[in-house]
């Protein structure tokens, strides 16, 4: 702020809102936008851009970053389209949609739709300051705020720096960096394989660099099905990525800010590049939050119930949403959950039952790998009897119509006593639009002789399910 | 003497080798008599070859949207390279490996016109004289249909293209009329526009393409096919058709005095079922209509439970995986389970494979409020989900639910975009299942897929 204005006075008085939010992701305008529909007067309270994570430096982004590979490969592998496609990626083009996709870091049209549903938008620093209220750091001073209803936590995570000796003294890109990056480095080295790791890997080395992955798993997406990563890291193999699993990195060295990055490995091995990507994992953003003023820690994921209220705390006034509360770090679950809460105190019935059995989750590789509900091995840890269920893509035409080298398969994993699907796991071109099927189907429980009624459209890939079904009756 | 077999099959297209499939499968014997090429119109002259045609144009379209990916695309489709694709799907004509695969689940396969000729009995005209078999348990119709011609004068004394002659056309001609606007007349006249004819006019009697489908899937696809330069008349009668020999030009004279010039012309109005020749006046039946089945596929009016007519031939559902879901169906029945094609009358699933897709299951509008259903409609356009701007710049798109709002469930859903299929097989099983919308609430679509329509979907009928 200029120096010379004349400041208005620190604010003493407090402004009384029914629901105020902290955060302004995707996450916490859902709680403002769906409590405002119910009715409820709402502040929501941002540091940084309306919008967060998801719009800015995540999911938006590095989509805007795949898609041209993703076409062109689709597009290569169909003999008909082939002669045509003439050249690779367009960097300068693929940047500049991204920087498009990303309303060029600029949240004045989120700030306008949250004006137009009535929602005060709050710039600034929020925390908790005692029972239903909350203390904003402005660019004015600090505001008091006073929740009549609701104070919602929604403040999300940011990218986890692991013990690596050495990391913490280098500069090295995190997934808000690599989003964002206006140049492609000649060698990317990417340490972990999930699927931010996983997503950029594929991404850069479609926009010309040479890249290298360290997974500390024995393959790439270890939480998903291992048939999952073990498909897509010879895909990787085959496009020139080298993944390295298997691999602990102990030590980063880095000279000047501009130059080489190594990165040593436990047996030894050192590794460099022109730049390094750490993507290993998310950590709370619940420093700072004023936890400690209603009683809680202040270092950790904030535990909620099914209404995601925050445990511990009485009143049934606080609630943590998305990210923050740890149950399951996806925006689509996050602004689910946002939906809810704003249902609860609402007064209505609901519960966010779907977090515990229907997580859906998409790595946007070539070829994507989607998912939903429960893996084969977490659900024999769960003590379900457990049917497999597995057919390729090859199974159907309508794979050898997307093209040739079409490489894919489809898997349910079945609670057997019940005859219901609990998990799905689905790789292979388009394949995130194979996962809403399974998503219902756990939600709902149906059962897999009820789905033998549910006909697939020929050709689309949608016969995979019927190949599914005809699995489980052994034909 | 007669060879016996617990099921017979008239009909080796993908539902006719579904019921042998699936019969065999079930422990029964089973005969199937095939008088031209097994997997059928579906195979050979439908289904698979338009999608080959169809399928070079989709993916080099879907890369033009793309920013980043457009300039390294120069060219356009590759015609030739299209037709040799077409082709090893056609396999040349040569069903070998189909009567293999066949054989190896035991069926035995009889080539040859076949017919009924009594009950459970069956003759085929084989090149090496008649055989004649008896079914143990069924005799299974599984002929399907031949595309209808209209009555128009001249029609039946010029030379035109049927679906078959289109999909196996080594020649894409510079000039092409369609007549008819259904799935297969707005399928192949796109592809054959995107493979180079210059000038493709649909000519359609109704006020819609895709008649059968929402008014706003049939005005979505027609922007998309116009923009694209490809003409489309509605609401004309054609009066007559004339053709320079046989292969000069054709015209077409539409009631209203206008002309139509076109190097070939296809005919996609309708279909008509096979069941000139198979015998049926021989079991009581008529031999010009569709057999009417019940929800067990057998025959109506034919004593006993013998008799069955699966896919296309029962007039039930005109679509291949309707009919394959018939036939398994049908070899349930056959071997005493407990089985119904319940999903025929209200779960019908359909795909024109045109870019944009137009998918549909279900009810329309239409005919839900026409059935008297307490009908709330829910529609939202493609741009209200980010998935769509990230696939490329110009996606229109449209989501459309059609909800019995006593019951909170599913009647019908459209979808029309690239790629809309996708989003079919979700409403498909919320509708089999008798799903609540209230349910889906918590089926949470995955961020920047376009499943995330079905949020918006639910978030209309709630009135966000």
């Amino acid at each position: 702020m200029g120096m010379n204005t004349t400041q208005p006075p620190p604010s003493t008085r407090t402004d009384a809102y029914d629901v105020i939010v902290i955060g302004g992701g995707a996450v916490g305008e859902n709680v403002a936008w769906y409590a405002r529909a119910n009715g409820f007067t709402v502040a929501l309270i941002e540091r940084d851009l309306v919008g967060g994570e998801c719009s800015y430096w995540a999911c938006i982004p590095s989509k805007a970053l795949l898609r041209p590979g993703e076409v062109l490969s689709a597009a290569r592998r169909v003999p008909g389209a082939e002669p045509a496609v003439t050249g690779a990626v367009d960097v300068a083009a693929t940047l500049h949609t991204r920087d498009v996709s990303s309303s060029h870091w600029d949240d004045a049209a989120q700030a306008s739709w949250l004006d137009s549903i009535d929602v005060t938008l709050i710039r600034g620093q929020g925390r908790l300051a005692g029972e239903r209220r909350v203390e904003v750091e402005t660019d004015d001073g600090v505001r008091l705020l006073q929740a009549r209803i609701a104070v919602a936590l929604a403040t999300g995570t940011s990218a986890a720096t692991p013990p690596i000796e050495g990391l913490d003294t280098i500069r090295f890109w995190d997934s808000r960096d690599v989003t964002s990056s206006q140049t492609i480095p000649n060698h990317l080295m990417i340490l972990g394989g999930g699927v931010v790791g996983a997503e950029m890997a594929q991404a850069y080395r479609r926009l010309g660099a040479e890249v290298t992955v360290v997974e500390l798993f024995d393959r790439l997406l270890a939480v998903e099905e291992p048939a999952a990563g073990e498909l897509l890291g010879q895909v990787y193999a085959d496009e020139g990525i080298t993944v390295i699993t298997g691999a602990k990195a102990v030590a980063a060295k880095r000279d000047r800010d501009d130059g080489p990055v190594s990165l040593v490995l436990e047996d030894g091995r050192v590794l460099q590049a022109d730049e390094l990507l750490v993507s290993t994992g998310r950590s709370a953003n619940s420093a700072g939050l004023g936890l400690e003023s209603v009683g809680l820690e202040g270092n950790d994921y904030v535990a909620v119930d099914d209404q995601l209220r925050v445990k511990g705390v009485d009143g049934d006034w606080l609630y943590a949403v998305g990210d923050l509360n740890g149950r399951a770090l996806l925006t689509h679950q996050g602004k689910y959950q946002a939906r809810i809460a704003a249902d609860v105190m609402g007064g209505k019935e609901v519960r966010a039952k779907a977090d515990h059995i229907a997580v859906s989750r998409v790595a946007f590789t070539d070829p994507p790998v989607a998912a939903v509900g429960l893996t084969e091995l977490q659900a024999r840890e769960a003590g379900i009897a457990v049917e497999i269920l597995n057919v390729p893509y090859s199974s159907v035409s309508a794979s050898a119509l997307l093209g040739r080298d079409i490489e894919g398969f489809a898997q349910l994993v079945i609670d057997g006593p019940r005859r219901t699907v609990v998990g799905a796991t689905f790789v292979g071109p388009m394949a995130g639009a194979l996962l809403h099927a399974a998503t219902i189907a756990i939600v709902s429980k149906i059962t897999l002789d009820e789905l033998w009624h549910a006909v697939p459209a020929f050709p689309t890939l949608n016969e995979l399910w019927l190949r599914l079904l005809e699995a489980d009756r052994g034909i | 003497m007669a060879e016996v077999y617990d099921v017979v099959v008239i009909g080796g297209g993908p539902v006719g080798e579904n019921v042998a499939w699936y019969a065999r499968h079930n422990g029964l014997s089973v005969a199937l008599a095939e008088r031209q090429y097994l997997g059928g119109q579906c195979s050979f002259f439908a289904g698979m070859p338009s999608k080959a045609m169809l399928r070079p144009g989709d993916a080099l379209a879907a890369a033009r949207r793309v920013a980043g990916a457009a300039v390294a695309i120069a060219g356009n489709v590759d015609a030739a390279a299209t037709l040799r694709t077409r082709d090893g799907f056609l396999g040349d004509f040569d069903d070998g490996p189909q009567a293999e695969w066949l054989e190896s689940l035991g069926a035995t396969l009889i080539r040859g016109e076949a017919r009924l000729t009594g009950p459970r009995a069956v003759t085929v005209e084989t090149p090496g004289g008649p055989v004649d078999l008896q079914a143990d348990k069924a005799v299974v119709l599984a002929t399907g249909t031949s595309a209808a011609i209209p009555d128009i004068e001249g029609l039946d004394r010029i030379a035109y293209w049927d679906n078959r002659d289109a999909t196996t056309t080594s020649v894409i001609p510079e000039r092409l009329l369609v007549l008819g606007g259904g799935m297969v007349g707005v399928e192949l006249a796109q592809a054959f526009h995107r493979l180079g004819a210059r000038e493709v006019t649909i000519v359609e009697a109704a006020a819609q393409l895709l008649r059968d489908e929402e008014p706003a899937a049939g005005a979505m696809l027609r922007d998309a096919l116009e923009s694209e330069g490809i003409a489309v008349l509605t609401d004309v009668t054609v009066a007559r058709a004339d053709r320079d020999g046989t292969t000069g030009p054709v015209t077409l004279t539409l009631a209203d005095g206008q002309v139509l010039v076109g190097d070939e012309l296809l005919v996609a109005t309708g279909r008509e079922p096979n069941v000139m020749d198979v015998g049926l006046d021989h079991v009581g039946l008529a031999t010009t209509d569709f057999v009417a089945v019940d929800d067990a596929l057998r025959v109506q009016g034919v004593e006993g439970d013998w008799l069955y007519a699966v896919g296309d031939v029962n007039g039930r559902t005109l679509v291949t995986h309707h009919g394959k879901y018939q036939a398994r169906v049908c070899a349930d029945v056959i071997a005493g389970k407990n089985m119904r094609a319940s999903s025929d009358h209200g779960v019908v699933v359909r795909v024109a494979f045109t870019d944009p897709q137009v998918a549909a299951v279900g009810l329309t509008e239409q005919q839900a409020r026409d059935a008297r259903f307490e009908v709330k409609v829910v529609s939202v356009p493609w741009s209200s989900v980010a998935a769509t701007a990230l696939m490329g710049s110009d996606i229109t798109g449209l989501a459309h639910l059609v909800i019995d709002n006593e019951r909170r469930t599913i009647l019908g859903a459209t979808f029309v975009g690239p790629t809309a299929s996708g989003l079919l097989h979700p409403a498909t099983v919320a509708m089999v299942g008798g799903l609540t919308l209230e349910q889906l609430w918590h089926a949470v679509p995955a961020s920047l897929t376009l499943s995330e329509l079905w949020l918006r979907l639910l978030e209309a009928d709630r009135g966000v």
